[in-house]
């Protein structure tokens, strides 16, 4: 069966065109967003992975990236959202969840699009640089602008829901937190996401660790 | 509909602040959720120690399982009679059983913060290797589950009590154990609880009675750990008695802030 690209592109459209919400023009199934999202996010995923190149084992790297950047983004949203739910039964907003899912599932398109068009820049910093520092910085800062820019997409559903009721501002909020706390500890479990050249080519670390550990461990040190 | 569905849909109308379980024993229900939302959590935490120990050993899983529902029905237990007492000194007309069945209520609700938490949870057993993270965040959850508990007791008490406006009041004003269904499908929206409102025994009764079930939980959790099993130790159903709560809490974080 042949894939819809045009009516993939003029859904992708028009949620831009919206601001990223998936109003009247998102014409697809409702659950394509998530092939969506892998697809957006597996793309950056194998360009952050081909800095070192295809040779010798790089293409395995290549490939996990394909997969792990979707995962990251749809395995967070997973493990948050059960929390996330009860917490807006509990407050007594639970009648609003299906407007809010879908802005959470906006938030997540509107990364991963983001994160696809940033995906040709990233291709030319990585042959325009030769350390494995910079393109760890260059692509967390693209992960920082990403984020920062779809918050559009959520805050605009908020907004509306804020206005009937005012739980929804901290329950915004709260979602970011909670989203983020997760988050960073799903990248630090998935990475490496580059691949340092000198290790060899592998889905997960030998070690994982816990993220917050670690980073408080630094800091202590400065102490 | 399925009995499964059925259940379901009563912990939804719960957790909305209605008490809906047409046909259902009201206390059946709520009490399979907290099992189910309690064990839930249990698992997750029993998985950190299967993922840090270098042998499989399923009475992990077992353990938690079984400990943290174990748990919610001893505080019920425990704390239920000083609060009946205390209640009716204080002037609060309530039976024993619907005391039972506000805290039942609480528990409902902690034990389905609980469960929803699982997930998160379950991936920081699986990836981190850090016992005292793991101990403080199964305290922080706990005490944020525990706060939706005891707001929801608050609402249940209050409502119960008649302070509130509304004529269509929760059941639990009802005899809980065998609630007839009309009295249990009146419902109404949760609502924070105003202070002005309370009548002020209402108020001096819990504010005491708080910091019994505060310390009662916290001193249960302490005799039923370990929760978390230590990577560098052996299964064991029950630790031998030693130390306390509060030092644990604070050697725990003394070990994150120090490394």
């Amino acid at each position: 069966m042949a894939l819809p690209l045009g009516s993939v592109a003029r859904s992708v459209d028009a949620f831009l065109q919206q601001g990223g919400r998936r109003g009247a023009g998102w014409s697809l199934h409702p659950a394509a967003w998530i092939g969506i999202v892998f697809f957006c996010a597996g793309c950056y995923g194998a360009t952050m992975a081909a800095y070192f190149g295809f040779g010798d084992d790089r293409m395995w790297m290549v490939l996990f990236g394909v997969v792990k950047v979707p995962m990251l983004f749809v395995a967070t949203l997973a493990l948050a959202v059960p929390f996330f739910y009860v917490l807006n039964i509990l407050v007594g907003v639970g009648d609003d969840f299906a407007t809010v899912r879908g802005a959470l599932v906006d938030y997540q398109l509107a990364v991963a699009i983001q994160l696809a068009a940033l995906a040709p820049v990233t291709v030319v910093v990585n042959y325009s640089e030769s350390r494995y520092e910079s393109a760890q910085a260059w692509s967390t800062l693209m992960f920082a602008i990403a984020a920062w820019n779809a918050r559009r997409s959520l805050t605009q559903t908020y907004a509306e829901l804020e206005v009937t009721r005012p739980t929804h501002r901290w329950l915004r909020h709260t979602w970011f937190a909670l989203y983020a706390f997760v988050g960073v500890q799903m990248a630090w479990t998935l990475r490496p996401f580059i691949g340092n050249p000198e290790l060899p080519a592998q889905f997960f670390r030998d070690t994982i660790g816990n993220a917050y550990v670690n980073v408080g461990r630094v800091l202590m040190r400065f102490f | 509909m399925s009995t499964l569905k059925r259940y379901w849909a009563a912990l939804d109308q719960l957790l909305r602040g209605k008490i809906d379980a047409t046909g259902l024993s009201v206390v059946r229900v709520w009490t399979f959720w907290q099992i189910v939302g309690a064990a839930l959590y249990g698992l997750a935490l029993g998985v950190y120690a299967l993922a840090n120990h270098e042998e499989f050993d399923r009475r992990f899983l077992v353990a938690g399982a079984a400990k943290m529902p174990l748990l919610l029905l001893l505080t019920t237990v425990i704390t239920c009679p000083s609060l009946y007492v205390f209640g009716a000194l204080q002037g609060l007309r309530f039976s024993a059983s619907q005391f039972v069945s506000m805290l039942i209520v609480a528990h409902t609700v902690l034990a389905a913060v609980l469960g929803s938490l699982a997930p998160v949870l379950a991936f920081f057993s699986v990836t981190t290797r850090s016992y005292s993270f793991m101990v403080l965040s199964a305290v922080a959850t706990c005490a944020l589950a525990g706060g939706f508990g005891l707001r929801w007791f608050f609402i249940a008490l209050r409502v119960s009590d008649g302070d509130d406006d509304d004529d269509a009041a929760p059941s639990v004003d009802a005899p809980v154990a065998d609630v007839a269904p009309e009295s249990v499908t009146q419902a109404k929206k949760p609502r924070r609880p105003r202070a002005n409102v309370a009548t002020r025994a209402l108020w001096k009764v819990l504010s005491w009675w708080l910091l019994l079930y505060i310390f009662v939980g916290a001193q249960l959790g302490w005799m039923l750990r370990p929760f978390v099993g230590d990577p560098t130790l052996q299964f064991e159903w029950f630790r031998p008695k030693s130390g306390s709560f509060i030092d644990a809490v604070l050697k725990h974080l003394g070990n994150m802030i120090g490394g």
